[in-house]
């Protein structure tokens, strides 16, 4: 479409005869067509964007609006003030939904998404161009972007027509997305809840994309509130179907799904670290396998600046409960062999001894506290004769193995 | 989520429309139906109104509304009405609008923001501090109720309303409007508060108990600068020739101890009051009053940190600091002067005196008995607000184009840290309200000293290790400051290790001495027995000994109410920046971080 007219000429048609495709093709922010009709534009300045649209569709009433703001879009855009082109979309989208919302066929809804996908790719850019010119309004326009996507998600999500509910898991994985940036994570229970009333779509009928990038974004946030057994399954779920050629993104998933395997006291083979790069967790991993202390505090401050980065540093702490349980597996056999007749019997000194080998440096109090805590967080069954300094562990099962909320029903919806 | 809170909003912008349809400055219709570009929801779900709408008129009207009547405090409302009359210039679709019209007026916009900087410029030059930082610096992911203000980037003044400045905003539009010609409606964006939440729940806690506060001091450093103070004394004379006609000079403040009557400008020091309407600049102090204001509060605390009895208690002394100090940072926010070194340092201040405060005054509760006793509750909200405020500060450098360094960044943070690593009184904090105060500093910030002992702090109380936790207390690392701080997590640990033990140890009575020393970490055995009991835990008296019969009754965590009282302990004494034989305590060093960081 060379010129303006002609592409609201396309624009006039595909409303009239409902065409979803090409409308939404024209709505693509970034589509050549569009660049190409306004930069023809943007040369003739006799040309008045409004009287243009409304003669061309003014017979589709709200959509000559629609256009114009639209145009006015990508004029922006084509020209790279990319905060009025965000506003100018914030405009465009608020018209449509409007009309949306009176439609009672979700024809205009692909039309729909690539307005809200160029929403979020304005509102970055304007965010990112605001940040170069040192104005002080970091991720500004991302949270407008997220106002607006509400908008649309509670007009798609609350409507009798069903083919309108076919996005919906794809609005609500792009404000998990926008939430995340933008680290309001408290806004994404509301999502979550929302997702499983009974009126959402069953999950099954959404491609697999969008069930991936979910479950991807819902374990990451179960593990943020120490929901270790939902986090594993989510993310066990988005793991196993998110397609093997995407080794980006199943690095992405696995670099959240480690740390919850190893707080299971699952470990990661050698082969799987280094085929998706997670180098951090060598040594993690090697000092969990043999219980030193010392090596997992070293591994954690060594990476410490990138755990931190990725929001796992609180989490991979936890590991040192079983690191030291570990241990203690250890010094247990060492003291069951030399005294066969106490063998559930294992002096708290010994323990220091051992600790003292690997690097770490306690009284004899600090070990006695740190055995206490193993055995009230049941990874160790027991109890202490705080007067002798003697663990004596329970003559079956002094080793449990480790479970977080297990009586938790499986979730229905990944069971496939 | 719910966008139907807003309805209020609906009828204000209704009535407001049926009044700018009547007046009109004839620019044409602007706006059909589009709606404002700004105000993201909220636009949109009022969409739809196709009335004409010429936001010049209605600006005057609503001037004149406001200048007709006082401001019933409905500071919310108008402004965001403000907000959404004005239109993105290239956005709107109807009236036609060329392309060429729409450069020009960028042109304009440019134009008059470089005027408004230089006149700012001027300004700054006349009160003679650095330059300001370029008008919008909002960094609304910090702070909660800043959400609502926002500067809007195309100069017009007007466009510069954040949400409960609407009446000065005004006015400054209505002055602005003589000086601009054709008028430029500038996108303006209003925030729907709700939708950005903020990383810190303990500070969305306490925005929650003090909202307005918190939208009036920290909402309008992002009002930009829009008002410059030029109040030279500690304390306007409008508002002491006030106070003293109502007898409420407060007993710092008198000339004479007895008369609540007199007072003097070198005594009186402005309150802190909520600010609806506009205020004028003559209430507002300048930078030099500020610093002024400052310095005789510190003095006002004295040599010592316990007074006998004759003489004021500390008590007294940190009540009215909390006040004025609180009067001060609101000032420090109207006037915009939140960034750069001299901010950063009158907010450190606060917050170290906070922080000794909150310690030392740990056993003067506030009780239905003593009302006026410590209310740690507020002075932790405000330590938390000033300790948002200053990391906004800090987050801002560089925006400059110098880089400005913080020294003490390090310090602040982990006081941050420490503040949020667990839940107390009414502060609900996580493992991610932590981490997101860990993930916003930098890199090097991470690494400090300071922020690695936050860390190892944490670790070991998450762990439930008492030795080690209180060893750090104990250690070289720990300064006083960071033991005040620390000393609220005490008891928790106490009962939690408590807990344990009960658990864990084997059911033969255990002497209270070894309780006390090993388990607890207390001075006595009597205190010991105390949390035992108040535990629910069965102590047993023979004779002069204490003994706890373990495992022989069920733990139960003892609420507000049974839980021990808070008190002043050796481990956090031992640090304290004084000379105890002569019972001097050194404030002013303490305050401005000679000692005990």
């Amino acid at each position: 479409m060379a010129s303006l007219g002609q592409y609201l000429d396309a624009a006039a048609h595909a409303v009239s005869v409902k065409d979803s495709a090409t409308l939404a093709l024209l709505f693509d922010v970034d589509s050549v067509h569009a660049l190409g009709a306004v930069r023809s534009a943007l040369g003739d300045r006799g040309m008045n964007v409004g009287e243009l649209c409304e003669e061309k569709v003014g017979a589709y009433a709200p959509w000559d609006e629609i256009f114009a703001s639209h145009c006015q879009c990508l004029g922006a855009n084509a020209e790279g003030r990319y905060d009025d082109a965000f506003v100018a979309m914030q405009a465009t989208i608020a018209a449509f939904v409007k009309d949306f919302r009176a439609q009672d066929t979700a024809w205009s809804l692909d039309a729909l998404m690539n307005l809200v996908r160029g929403a979020v790719a304005l509102a970055t850019r304007a965010d990112d161009e605001a940040e170069r010119a040192g104005r002080q309004r970091k991720d500004g326009r991302l949270g407008d972007a997220g106002a607006a996507l509400m908008l649309v998600y509670r007009n798609t999500a609350n409507t009798s027509v069903w083919e309108k509910k076919s996005q919906c898991l794809f609005l609500v994985i792009s404000l998990f997305k926008i939430y995340f940036k933008l680290n309001t994570l408290h806004l994404c229970k509301n999502l979550i809840n929302a997702v499983n009333l009974p009126t959402f779509p069953t999950f099954d009928t959404f491609p697999v994309a969008q069930r991936v990038t979910y479950a991807f974004y819902v374990g990451r946030l179960a593990v943020f509130d120490d929901n270790f057994g939902v986090a594993e399954q989510h993310l066990e779920y988005a793991f196993r179907h998110c397609k093997s050629d995407s080794r980006r993104n199943k690095a992405l998933i696995l670099r959240y799904l480690l740390p919850v395997k190893l707080l299971m006291g699952k470990m990661p083979t050698a082969m799987l670290l280094q085929k998706y790069g997670l180098g951090e967790y060598v040594d993690v991993v090697s000092a969990m396998k043999s219980g030193n202390v010392r090596m997992l505090n070293d591994a954690l401050k060594t990476h410490q600046i990138s755990f931190i980065k990725q929001g796992t540093f609180l989490v991979l702490e936890k590991l040192r409960n079983i690191v030291l349980r570990t241990l203690f597996q250890k010094v247990h056999a060492f003291s069951a062999e030399k005294n066969p007749a106490k063998g559930n019997q294992v002096n708290l000194h010994m323990f220091l001894a051992a600790l003292k080998w690997c690097g770490c440096d306690m009284d004899i109090d600090e070990v006695e506290m740190i055995m206490a805590n193993l055995i009230f967080r049941k990874f160790v069954k027991g109890y202490i004769s705080h007067k002798s300094r003697v663990v004596v562990l329970a003559k079956a099962g002094a080793f449990p193995a480790i479970s977080y909320d297990d009586d938790r029903p499986k979730i229905a919806y990944l069971q496939n | 989520m719910g966008g139907d809170d807003w309805s209020f909003l609906d009828e204000e912008v209704a009535r407001l429309e049926r009044k700018g349809g009547k007046g009109g400055k004839g620019e044409g219709r602007r706006r059909r139906g589009g709606g404002g570009g700004g105000g993201g929801k909220r636009d949109a779900t009022n969409e739809g109104r196709d009335a004409p709408f010429d936001e010049w008129s209605a600006l005057d009207a609503e001037l004149a509304r406001i200048e007709g009547k006082g401001r019933s405090g409905r500071g919310e409302t108008p402004a965001r009405e403000t907000h959404r009359r004005e239109p993105p210039p290239p956005a709107h679709s109807h009236p036609p609008r060329q392309q060429r019209e729409q450069r020009e007026h960028q042109e304009r916009q440019q134009q008059q923001q470089q005027q408004q900087q230089q006149q700012q410029q001027q300004q700054q030059l006349r009160r003679q501090s650095p330059p300001p930082p370029p008008a919008p610096k909002a960094d609304d992911d910090e702070d909660p109720a800043t959400r609502a203000a926002k500067m809007a980037e195309r100069a017009a003044r007007f466009a510069n309303d954040a949400s409960t400045r609407a009446e000065h905003a005004a006015s400054n539009a209505a002055s602005l409007k003589s000086r601009l010609g054709p008028p430029t409606p500038a996108p303006s964006n209003a925030k729907p508060n709700r939708h950005r939440g903020d990383e810190e729940h303990g500070a969305r806690a306490a925005a929650k108990a003090t909202g307005a506060d918190a939208v009036t001091e920290d909402t309008a450093r992002h009002a930009g600068h829009a008002l410059v103070g030029t109040c030279e004394s500690m304390c306007p004379d409008a508002e002491r020739v006030d106070r003293e006609r109502n007898g409420e000079i407060e007993l710092f403040e008198r000339v004479d101890p007895a008369s609540p009557s007199s007072s003097s400008a070198q005594l009186c020091v402005k309150k802190f009051t909520r600010v609806v309407d506009n205020p004028s600049p003559s209430s507002i102090r300048t930078r030099t009053a500020l610093d002024k204001t400052c310095a005789h509060l510190y003095g006002l605390l004295g040599g010592r940190c316990d007074y006998p009895d004759g003489e004021v208690s500390l008590l007294r002394r940190s009540n009215f600091l909390w006040d004025r100090l609180r009067s001060v940072r609101q000032d420090m926010g109207l006037q915009g002067l939140t960034a750069g070194g001299w901010a950063a340092a009158r907010l450190e201040e606060m917050a170290r005196f906070a922080i000794a405060a909150e310690y030392l005054l740990c056993e003067n509760v506030a009780t239905i008995h003593e009302p006026d006793g410590h209310n740690s509750h507020l002075h932790i909200e405000q330590l938390g607000k000033t300790l948002t405020t200053l990391a906004a500060v800090y987050a801002d450098e560089g925006k400059n184009g110098e880089k400005e360094s913080f020294p003490n960044r390090a310090e602040m943070t982990c006081y941050s840290l420490l503040l949020r690593m667990d839940d107390h009184g009414p502060f609900r904090n996580s493992a991610s309200t932590f981490l997101a105060v860990l993930r916003a500093a930098p890199s090097d910030v991470q690494r400090s000293p300071e922020v690695q002992f936050a860390l190892d702090a944490r670790r070991a109380y998450a762990a439930v290790n008492a030795p080690a936790f209180f060893a750090l207390v104990r250690s070289k690392r720990c300064s006083y400051l960071q033991a005040c701080l620390l000393h609220k997590y005490f008891d928790a640990l106490r009962y939690k290790a408590l807990e344990l033990a009960n658990c864990v140890m084997n059911k033969s009575p255990l002497p209270m001495d070894a309780v006390a020393a090993e388990v607890l970490f207390e001075d006595s055995a009597a205190h010991a027995a105390e949390k035992c009991e108040a535990c629910g835990l069965l102590v047993e008296r023979e004779g002069e000994s204490l003994w706890l019969r373990v495992k022989e009754a069920a733990f139960a965590e003892p609420g507000v109410e049974k839980a021990a009282r808070r008190r002043r302990e050796r481990w956090v004494e031992r640090k304290a920046p004084a000379i105890k034989s002569a019972n001097m305590f050194r404030w002013q060093a303490l305050i401005t971080g000679k000692v005990g960081r």
